[in-house]
C-alpha cells in the first residue's frame, strides 16, 4: 500500500489528485491519496477578475472539496502545511483550531500555489496597504466594494484616475491586470462613465502583450501579427496610458511612486488602484532527519521547490531543455512539485536592471491548463513509481500549448474577449528554429466568440475539477 | 507593424452568425493545440528538437 499526500487544492494539486485517483483505480493494493488544503472550497482563479467588477459572486467560481473527496475515496484535511520532513516522510499540517498533526507519506506533491508578497512593496496590497487585488476571492469582493464606492462617486459627477497592473517589477500575471482593466474600461463606458476617468496600465512587461511569456506571433495572411499590436491597438482603442517596464517602489495613500528601467523615477496619481502582488513560494520548512532546515537545498531563493530542471543559467543561456519535465526533486525522488509552486528556471521574458539597479524581471505565469498539465504529469509520474517503474511523463513547457482567454466584456450578446493559443510557452528554438513557436498553429482572436468561450471554460472547469461524470474525456 | 482593425473587422466581431461559427473553430483550435505536444512527440521522433535526456528513454508526453 502507498500513500500519497497532495498539498494544495487549485487547478494543479486538485488535477493530480483526479488523476492519481485515477490512474490507482485498476492497481493492485489498497494505495491511499490524502489533499491537504488551507480552504474547504475550490476556487477557479480565472473568474475572480468578474467578482472584482462586480459582475458575479466567488460563490459562482466555488465548489466544496469534500463532496468530492467522498465519492472519490480521498481523504481530506482542512489545514496549513507547515513542515516537510524530507527524511522521515511525514509533514506537519496545522488546522483551524491550532491543532497540529503529522500526516506520513509514501510520495508526496506539493502544489501548494504562491504566496502574495505583498510585503515586497510598502503600500502593497489590501489589507496593509492601499491597493486591491483579485488575487483570492476576499480580497475580489473587497475590490468589488471598491469599484462600488468609485462608481457612486463618479455618478455624483466626480473626476477619477485608476491604476492597474503590477506592484512590483517582478511580478506575474499581467494577463489578469490587462484583463481587469479592459473590464473596468467596458464597464464604465456601459454606465455612461468612461469619460470621467483617465486610466492608466502600470506593467513591469518590457512592452505591451508581453504578458510574462515574451510576446507572442502569429501569422495572419501575409503579415506577422504579434501580441504587442494586439495589446496597442486594444489600449489604444480604449484611450488607456501606459506605463511600461516599470518597478513600483511603495504606494501611499494616493501615490504610486514607480521606477522605470530608464531609472525615470515617476509618481502616479490614482483613486482606485488594483495592483497584482509579486509570487513567493508558500512559508513552507523543509527538514531532514536532524531537524536541520534544509529549504535553501530544496527551493530557490523565491522559495519555489526546486524540480528537474537545469538552475543556475542566465537569461541568455537557458534553452528549451533547461525546463522540468517529470516535476521530480532530483534530491528526493518521492517529492514533486508542480503548478505554481514548482521553481522555473528563469524568466521567458527578457529580465533587466534599471541604471539604479531595480531588478525588473516579469516572470512566467503558470496558472490554468498549464498547471493542470503539470500536475497531471506528476500525478502520473507517481502513479508510475506505485507500480515500480520510473517515471516517464512528462509536460515540459517548451513542449506544451498555453492557452488564455482574457475577457474584455462579460456579456453573452455584446462580450467580447481576446482568445489566445500558442505552442509551445516556452520557446523552443529546437522544434522551431524561425522564432521558437508553431506560428501556424498559434491563435490571437478578439470577439465575442471568445466571451462564450471563456464561459464555457469557467463552467468545463468547474464540471472536470468537481470530477463529475465523463470529467476524464475534457482536456 | 501596428496593426488596425478594420471597420468590417469591427462588424465580424459582434455578428452573431460569424461569432457562432468563430466559436466552434475557436474551440477545435484548442482542441488541436491540446493535442500539439502529441504533434511535438512525432517531430521528436523524426529528431527535429530531441531533448538529450530522451536519447533510449521511453518518453509520454501527458
Amino acid at each position: 500500500m502507498a500513500r500519497t499526500v497532495i498539498i494544495g487544492a487549485g487547478f494543479s494539486g486538485q488535477y493530480a489528485a483526479l488523476i492519481l485517483q485515477n490512474a490507482l483505480k485498476d492497481v493492485d493494493g489498497d494505495h491511499e491519496i490524502t489533499m491537504v488544503n488551507l480552504h474547504p472550497r475550490f476556487t477557479y482563479i480565472p473568474s475572480l477578475i468578474w467578482v472584482g467588477v462586480g459582475q458575479i459572486k466567488p460563490a459562482k467560481a466555488q465548489f466544496d472539496l469534500q463532496p468530492v473527496y467522498d465519492r472519490l475515496g480521498i481523504d481530506f484535511i482542512e489545514g496549513r502545511a507547515r513542515s516537510i520532513h524530507l527524511d522521515d516522510n511525514y509533514i506537519v499540517v496545522e488546522t483551524d483550531d491550532g491543532v497540529s498533526q503529522r500526516v506520513s507519506y509514501d510520495y508526496l506533491i506539493v502544489a501548494t500555489g504562491p504566496h502574495l508578497d505583498y510585503a515586497a512593496t510598502p503600500g502593497l496590497g489590501p489589507e496593509k496597504g492601499y491597493t486591491q487585488s483579485i488575487c483570492t476571492p476576499p480580497h475580489a469582493e473587497r475590490t468589488a466594494a471598491s469599484y462600488r464606492n468609485l462608481l457612486e462617486r463618479l455618478e455624483k459627477g466626480d473626476k477619477a484616475r485608476v491604476v492597474v497592473g503590477t506592484g512590483h517589477g517582478c511580478c506575474t500575471c499581467q494577463g489578469a491586470g490587462f484583463e481587469f482593466i479592459s473590464l473596468l474600461h467596458n464597464d464604465l463606458k456601459d454606465r455612461g462613465l468612461r469619460d470621467r476617468v483617465e486610466m492608466t496600465w502600470l506593467s513591469n512587461e518590457p512592452r505591451p502583450g508581453d504578458f510574462g511569456i515574451d510576446g507572442f506571433e502569429m501569422r495572419r495572411g501575409p503579415v506577422i501579427f504579434s501580441s504587442e499590436d494586439m495589446a496597442s491597438a486594444l489600449f489604444e482603442e480604449f484611450d488607456i496610458h501606459m506605463e511600461l517596464h516599470s518597478h513600483v517602489h511603495r504606494v501611499d495613500d494616493k501615490t504610486i511612486h514607480t521606477e522605470n528601467a530608464r531609472g525615470e523615477f515617476k509618481e502616479i496619481d490614482y483613486d482606485f488602484t488594483m495592483l497584482i502582488p509579486p509570487f513567493k513560494g508558500q512559508p513552507l520548512e523543509y527538514r531532514d532527519s536532524e531537524g536541520n532546515d534544509i529549504k535553501d537545498r530544496m527551493c530557490n531563493p523565491a522559495g519555489f521547490v526546486k524540480v528537474d530542471a537545469f538552475y543556475g543559467k542566465c537569461y541568455e543561456e537557458i534553452d528549451c531543455f533547461d525546463w522540468p519535465r517529470t516535476y521530480q526533486s532530483p534530491e528526493y525522488a518521492n517529492l514533486y512539485s508542480c503548478g505554481i509552486a514548482f521553481a522555473p528556471p528563469g524568466c521567458i521574458s527578457r529580465p533587466c536592471t534599471s541604471p539604479n539597479g531595480v531588478q525588473l524581471m516579469p516572470a512566467i505565469p503558470r496558472t490554468g491548463y498549464t498547471s493542470e498539465l503539470t500536475g497531471k504529469a506528476a500525478a502520473l509520474n507517481v502513479a508510475e513509481m506505485i507500480q515500480g517503474r520510473e517515471p516517464s511523463h512528462t509536460a515540459s513547457l517548451a513542449e506544451t500549448p498555453g492557452m488564455c482567454i482574457a475577457s474584455l466584456k462579460n456579456s453573452w450578446l455584446r462580450g467580447s474577449a481576446a482568445t489566445i493559443g500558442i505552442h509551445p510557452i516556452v520557446r523552443n528554438k529546437a522544434a522551431y528554429p524561425d522564432n521558437g513557436r508553431d506560428m501556424d498553429l498559434g491563435r490571437v482572436e478578439i470577439g465575442l466568440a471568445g466571451a462564450w468561450l471563456k464561459k464555457g471554460l469557467h463552467h468545463a472547469f468547474l464540471y472536470k475539477l468537481s470530477a463529475k461524470p465523463g470529467w476524464q474525456y475534457l482536456p | 507593424m501596428q496593426y488596425v482593425m478594420t471597420r468590417s473587422e469591427r462588424r465580424k466581431q459582434q455578428n452573431l452568425l460569424i461569432q457562432a461559427w468563430r466559436f466552434v473553430a475557436l474551440s477545435l483550435r484548442f482542441m488541436k493545440l491540446t493535442c500539439a505536444d502529441c504533434k511535438y512527440a512525432r517531430r521528436d521522433q523524426e529528431s527535429r528538437g530531441l531533448h538529450p535526456a530522451d536519447a533510449g528513454q521511453p518518453r509520454r508526453l501527458v
